[in-house]
């Protein structure tokens, strides 16, 4: 059943940031860094003493927003940038909250920053990300968590550099995952409407454009015997919690998809009398450049820990203490 | 006439071999969770076999017809205009819808099941719709059709596209969707293209419940109660949520964006085609896994 839910009280806002990381010898630096509220950037100094050669070079950056969440109404706009031979990886501190539109913007809302559906005002995040020859863009954020009435839409568009004879092509590894909502509150898959799309361009080909869509659909309820009616999302998306994608391309995740693929191989499903509580599928793409996992469970930490454990191959390419700090 | 063909469940399309992820479905154990809403206490409630069948086409039905009508459209319309334009700029545009298709079905199983049968519509046309030479030379009571025929200038020309595009799949230039092949098949028999999106969602529906019976989920009286009572609003409403949307394909690409400046505004579309249930996709890629089973996909 519904509970009280604690929106916070500001009004809706437009932030935007920016990452360039260059390569200089044998080390990386940000070219540029900045942010506007409620979006912040940070960099903290990596430890790469001890670590092989394939992961020098690597910049972690948290992306974090002030009290942890987006309000409906919100507008976040981020522009990565990783140039040749850099490593960047992108974590945040904690799961993305969304809440709802406060209603007193329902009411008055007339033309809109994040658009707006009869009343109710989408959360907007975008993303553009350009990655060089031999350049790795890893994704490894904590899951978004709509809250009830929530309405999110997040756009995602990377571009990779193709390879050549003489380069490798740049390389990516992007974590998309949500969950139903305050779990521990009973609340689950209440948010009005969730939708994200990851675009993947390798040269001047698109190779990938993942859109999912989850839209409440309410129909008017039915009531079956003083119960709530079931949503349109908590039958189709039952019995899980949590779901996720992973998405990868590129010489740097090679070892990772391989390592997947072998995995999923050998695999065998028996008749089951119901679900079980977590469930992946792995599909290769573009002849074996690319691959993605589709991951969902009925616990967030199931998926938490099988992706920790998943492409733990990552540490050859960024480094055991920078992959010891995603699935924390 | 054209409708009753293009129903028959003897056409040769290749579809009896996928279950679009059913049989995957059962082997899960998923029926266990499938509840119907029961409005009347009253009323007989429905076998568990039949409740997780339908839930399933519920799901799949929805979730296809998102993803799946917009290209079939967008194909239609294309091929439509064939004689105003140039063979060569219809292949390109079916080229792109194609390819489309392909970056945005991310499933190995679907996309091996989806380029099967798209070829078979397309042979189909060449080989099962075409009219043969030897036709107006028969001598029958009655009456060849000469409204089709013979070999008209806008047969040749549909004739011509078809072969083309069959071609450029077997060469790997496109994959040659079944969404996109159903528009070029649909359009070039002047089937209108609102038929054409109606005879989609229908033929999936029922090659859902073909499976289904395969399976031995439900008898063949039960589908046949289903399909006639229950299938059909859903067919319409899925028809008219998804008919007026399109692929929305990105304009030409012959500007590279700046950096920074992508196309947010179609990428954010509200009709953008999506993926509507992700349990589904992870259910029908791994198809392959399941130790036993009967069918390809």
């Amino acid at each position: 059943m519904s509970t009280l839910l604690v929106i916070p009280s500001r009004k809706a806002i437009y932030g935007k940031g920016r990452a360039e990381l260059n390569v200089c010898g044998d080390n990386v630096h940000f070219a540029e860094l900045s942010y506007t509220y409620p979006l912040k950037l940070l960099s903290p100094r990596p430890t790469t003493a001890g670590e092989n050669e394939a992961a020098q070079r690597v910049a972690i950056l948290y992306s974090l927003t002030y009290g942890g969440g987006l309000i409906g109404g919100d507008r976040v706009e981020l522009s990565l940038d990783v140039k040749a031979q850099a490593k960047m990886v992108l974590l945040t501190q904690g799961s993305t909250k969304i809440f709802p539109s406060r209603p007193s913007q329902r009411l008055s809302s007339g033309t809109v920053e994040g658009g707006n559906l009869g009343g109710v005002q989408h959360t907007l995040q975008r993303m553009s990300a350009r990655v060089a020859s031999s350049a790795f863009l890893v994704l490894l954020p904590d899951p978004v968590t709509p809250f009830q009435g929530a309405s999110y839409s997040q756009t995602q568009v990377f571009r990779l550099a193709a390879p050549t004879d003489s380069t490798a092509g740049g390389s990516l590894l992007l974590l998309d995952w949500f969950t139903s909502g305050r779990i521990a509150r009973g609340e689950e898959w209440q948010f009005d409407r969730y939708r994200s799309v990851n675009e993947v361009w390798i040269g001047e080909k698109q190779v990938a454009c993942d859109v999912l869509l989850l839209d409440q659909r309410d129909e008017s309820g039915t009531q079956v015997q003083g119960q709530a009616a079931r949503r349109h999302l908590q039958v189709s998306l039952a019995p899980y919690h949590c779901y996720a994608t992973v998405i990868m391309f590129g010489e740097a995740t090679y070892g990772v998809s391989e390592t997947l693929r072998a995995r999923y191989d050998s695999l065998t499903q028996m008749q089951r009398k119901s679900p079980e509580s977590l469930i992946w599928s792995f599909s290769p793409l573009e002849n074996g450049q690319g691959s993605i996992v589709r991951v969902a469970a009925t616990e967030t930490e199931s998926v938490r820990s099988w992706l920790r454990d998943a492409l733990r191959g990552l540490e050859a390419q960024i480094g055991v203490d920078t992959y010891s700090k995603a699935f924390v | 006439y054209l409708l009753l063909l293009l129903s028959d469940g003897n056409l040769p399309t290749g579809s009896f071999v996928s279950s679009s992820g059913l049989e995957s479905y059962f082997k899960h154990g998923f029926p266990a969770l499938a509840q119907e809403t029961i409005l009347d206490p009253g009323t007989p409630k429905a076998p568990v076999g039949i409740q997780s069948t339908i839930a399933f086409i519920r799901q799949s039905l929805a979730a296809y017809t998102r993803l799946a009508l917009p290209f079939a459209s967008d194909a239609h319309v294309v091929t439509a205009e064939t004689e105003g334009s140039t063979e060569q700029s219809v292949l390109h545009q079916l080229h792109e819808l194609d390819a489309r298709y392909e970056a945005m079905t991310l499933n190995h199983i679907t996309r091996r099941a989806s380029k099967a049968q798209g070829v078979a519509l397309l042979t189909l046309f060449s080989k099962g719709f075409s009219r043969p030479g030897w036709v107006d030379g028969l001598t029958v009571e009655g009456s060849i059709d000469k409204s089709l025929g013979p070999r008209s200038q806008n047969q040749r020309v549909f004739e011509s596209l078809v072969d083309a595009f069959k071609l450029s799949i077997r060469r790997g230039e496109t994959p040659g969707h079944l969404p996109v092949c159903w528009g070029v098949l649909t359009a070039s028999l002047l089937l209108s293209k609102e038929r054409s999106q109606q005879l989609f969602l229908f033929l999936f529906a029922r090659s859902l419940l073909s499976a289904a019976i395969r399976l031995n989920t439900i008898g063949p009286y039960a589908a046949q109660q289903l399909l006639l009572h229950v299938i059909r609003p859903m067919v319409d409403e899925e028809a008219a949520n998804c008919g007026s949307l399109s692929a929305q394909m990105p304009p030409s690409q012959k500007q590279k964006p700046t950096h920074g400046e992508e196309d947010w505004d179609r990428l954010e579309n509200e009709g953008l085609p999506a993926t509507t249930w992700p349990l589904g996709e992870i259910l029908a890629a791994r198809h392959d896994l399941q130790h036993s089973r009967i069918f390809n996909s």
